[in-house]
């Protein structure tokens, strides 16, 4: 029997006792984010340069899109467990479709905000479409398709933590056992690696955003917030 | 497959709008949930509204409004829940198990969006027709409540709405902190054995009601939306650039 | 443009709609958590008390229906709190509930006063770890038995309170109960590879996976641990579906969720044969349990036990006065 009643550690202490912890589920937290937004991007591309071509099918897709956003993660990870089961795949899969609606709407808008005038003179100057497209309207549409991408990352982040409710949630794992003990150092940590997570992918992100279009540096246009997807 | 026809079956037998297992019904709860989030919304929009008005009007705070969108995006709804719950227990213990810990959490998620919106819809508004107004003798109260505001008001419903789905939304975790609402039957449905339906049939209901939301704060913003200004509408805001394409900043 | 504002006004007609039915006829049991209906209970105390329990209560024979047959009590309301956790806790403390469910190895604070079951409602649900046909040996069995055996109810608690409260880590807190009761590296002959789940996502059940992973791989064979299993649902499936090797579980509680009519008793031989009987044909053995038993007990602050001279649990049928 241990004797003497041990004092619960603080933050710091906690936190440098538990530094493997802390990575492991970091990485947890990382792969999950990034395998979610490559095959959001991967799915969400193709389809985004079929809704520019064919217009009419914008309105249903996005429709679609966004009802998957709308729906709250918690009852749609819930929903996912019959089909998926209580794997990671269905938080995968939940948090693709949250990415869907933003990088589709994001990769259209660049699309068309390729100006008439360019793609003209490229069809003067012998383009083919398939040309066009990547050699003209996807990298002036590289812009709004990155800014797509960190709202699409950072939204990401944000709600892996969610997936605690199928065991998959990263640093959620701390938010859930800090709930279950009333700890509160472990449910900060939880939250603030959560954030630094978010904002550092974002910084990055918008670096890579930069390092890929040096030409295009002086945006007037003020910033439009962004849905935050259904929590 | 079934269970989500067993789910549906759940939510359409009577019985339960009653009562569930001998505690709150469907009805209870959705009212719990509804009021809930009604609360924290009116409180956050009574919060964002004000200050996004003063700050775009002066045009200042860019910055922050820009990072506080940011980080608000950032914050996982889940942690934030539960550091209010354990906090309001440590400050105010018979104040737990209420609406109260969720609701501050639910108040402090909604204001972003709102505040965002209330400054950029401000900001937007042609400062040529600013000036006019100023210019016919309007003071800057007058500028600002009946010239800048009807013509934000559509971002600032826009930003209402991303608001209301978000608060809809993370109401539900008030079921896992000792709170009522849709998220009590998730709570509950994860611990009994051999009754799904109550999970399905809460998540269900969960998603009908944010879509709900969505649907009825999209038909607000409609009408918020001058039709005299079709032409500059169809503009800013068409389907490709609605709030949801963030552009490079 | 119209067409759209029709649809619009037509989604804010079906939301008021649906409002307006949310807010006729309440029930009267807004505000979380919920009531019971009707049903026994006179004019008893309990029908003058708020019970604090975990979700599942209204429909476990050991909860609210036990209480109910067993006792004649029903409560004012039944409301969720938690699994026997803090929040339980807290309410009791903060009188939000005058009763609440806690487990025999989570009554943490000296204050609290545990009603005796003297109508023995409670199944003897002793701590035993379960493990996979397939990976079980004679030198698994031995190891783990050796813990079993020196696991005592009160121990358990002990352990629970270092983590729960002094907020230690259930490894830590499981290596130092295996070293002061030489319980570890006692033999090298364990081979193999054992993934170690967990019951459920609670401290006592992470301390005792990893109280029989360390002790396992001290012996020599090579073990993972999956400790994010959200309930037993989760860790039953990948127990049965070999996701997870072994697990530590609860004699009267496995029983009853694997086969709702289990006799279970308050004789733990009764049931660890019933429990071996239902696991046998999902191919996992069941060990020698432990004395220690974690089943649910039914608390209160002493201020109400003074208050209404509470000792045992059918004191709450009393008459109120």
């Amino acid at each position: 029997m241990i004797a003497q009643e041990l004092q619960p550690p603080s933050l710091w202490q906690w936190v440098g006792d538990h530094v493997g912890d802390i990575l492991i589920r970091l990485g947890q937290h990382i792969e999950l984010t990034v395998i979610a937004v490559v095959l959001g991007f991967a799915i969400s591309l193709p389809v985004s340069i079929l809704l520019y071509r064919h217009v009419r099918w914008y309105t249903p897709i996005t429709a679609v899109a966004g009802l998957l956003y709308t729906i709250p993660s918690l009852a749609l990870f819930i929903l996912l467990i019959p089909i998926t089961g209580l794997t990671a795949l269905s938080v995968e899969v939940g948090l693709i479709s949250y990415t869907l609606l933003i990088l589709i709407r994001n990769t259209v808008v660049g699309l068309r905000g390729v100006p008439d005038d360019v793609k003209e003179a490229a069809v003067g100057m012998g383009y083919t479409p398939r040309q066009m497209l990547w050699r003209v309207e996807l990298p002036i549409a590289v812009p709004a398709i990155v800014a797509g991408i960190r709202v699409a990352t950072v939204s990401t982040i944000a709600l892996v933590t969610v997936g605690f409710i199928i065991g998959h949630g990263a640093l959620g794992e701390f938010i859930i056992d800090g709930l279950n003990r009333f700890f509160t150092p472990e449910v900060i940590v939880g939250v603030v690696l959560c954030v630094a997570l978010a904002l550092t992918a974002d910084v990055l992100l918008l670096g890579l955003e930069r390092a890929l279009t040096p030409w295009s540096h002086t945006h007037a246009r003020p910033l439009l917030p962004s849905r935050t997807p259904g929590r | 497959m079934n269970q989500f026809v067993d789910g549906i079956r759940w939510i359409f037998t009577p019985a339960n709008w009653d009562t569930v297992n001998f505690q709150a019904g469907i009805r209870s709860q959705l009212l719990y949930h509804i009021e809930l989030s009604a609360i924290s919304l009116l409180v956050a929009a009574a919060i964002a509204i004000p200050v996004g008005l003063l700050v775009g009007h002066k045009r200042r705070g860019q910055f922050l409004a820009t990072s506080l969108a940011n980080i608000g995006r950032a914050i996982p709804s889940f942690g934030l829940v539960v550091l209010v719950f354990i906090a309001v227990g440590n400050i105010w213990p018979s104040l737990q198990l209420s609406m109260l810990p969720t609701a501050v959490a639910l108040v402090l998620l909604a204001i972003p969006p709102i505040l965002t919106n209330t400054y950029v819809g401000i900001q937007n508004v042609d400062p040529g027709t600013v000036e006019a107004a100023r210019g016919m003798g309007m003071n800057e109260r007058q500028v600002l409540l009946e010239l800048e505001f009807p013509l934000a008001a559509p971002l600032i419903m826009a930003g209402l709405r991303t608001s209301a789905v978000t608060v809809v939304a993370t109401a539900t975790l008030a079921g896992f902190v000792g709170g009522g609402g849709l998220g009590a039957f998730l709570y509950s449905g994860f611990a009994q054995r051999g009754q799904e339906e109550i999970l399905i049939g809460g998540a269900i209901l969960v998603a009908v009601l944010a879509i709900l939301t969505e649907v009825t704060f999209a038909g607000l913003e409609k009408l918020v939306t001058p039709r005299t200004r079709t032409r500059q509408s169809r503009r800013t805001r068409d389907p490709f650039t609605e709030p949801g394409a963030v552009s490079a900043a | 443009m119209r067409q759209t504002r029709r649809y619009a006004l037509g989604a804010i007609l079906l939301a008021t709609a649906l409002l307006a039915g949310a807010c006729g006829g309440n029930n009267g049991g807004s505000g979380g958590g919920g009531s019971t209906t009707g049903g026994g209970g006179g004019a008893t105390l309990a029908s003058t008390f708020v019970f604090g329990a975990p979700p599942d209560c209204a429909t476990n024979k050991f909860c609210a229906i036990g209480l109910k047959d067993t006792y004649g009590i029903v409560f004012k309301q039944l409301k969720t709190t938690d699994f026997g956790g803090p929040i339980t806790v807290q309410a009791l403390k903060s009188g939000a509930v005058q009763v609440g469910e806690l487990f025999s190895t989570s009554v943490y604070d000296p204050t609290f006063v545990v009603l005796e079951d003297d109508k023995h409602l409670e199944a003897s649900d002793n701590i035993v770890p379960i493990i996979r046909k397939d990976v079980d040996s004679a030198t698994i069995d031995q190891i783990l038995n050796a813990i079993s055996a020196k696991l005592t109810t009160e121990e358990m608690l002990n352990l629970n309170k270092q983590v729960d409260i002094a907020q230690q880590d259930p490894a830590a807190v499981a290596k130092s109960f295996l070293d002061q009761n030489g319980l570890m590296s006692t033999t090298s002959g364990c081979s193999g590879n054992i993934t170690v789940g967990v019951s459920g996502n609670f401290s006592e059940s992470k301390i005792l996976a990893e109280m029989y992973g360390q002790a396992l791989e001290a012996a020599g064979c090579t073990v993972d641990y999956q400790l994010d299993l959200s309930s037993r649902q989760v860790s039953d499936k990948a127990l049965f579906s070999g996701k997870i090797d072994l697990k530590p579980e609860y004699l009267a509680s496995e029983s009853t969720a694997n086969d709702e009519n289990a006799k279970v008793s308050g004789d733990p031989q009764n049931n660890a044969t019933i429990l071996k009987g239902i696991l046998a044909s999902k191919g996992v053995n069941v060990l020698d349990y432990s004395p220690a038993v974690d089943q649910n007990v039914f608390v209160v602050t002493k201020t109400t036990a003074d208050k209404y001279g509470l000792t045992k649990v059918s004191d709450l049928a009393k008459p109120a006065s």
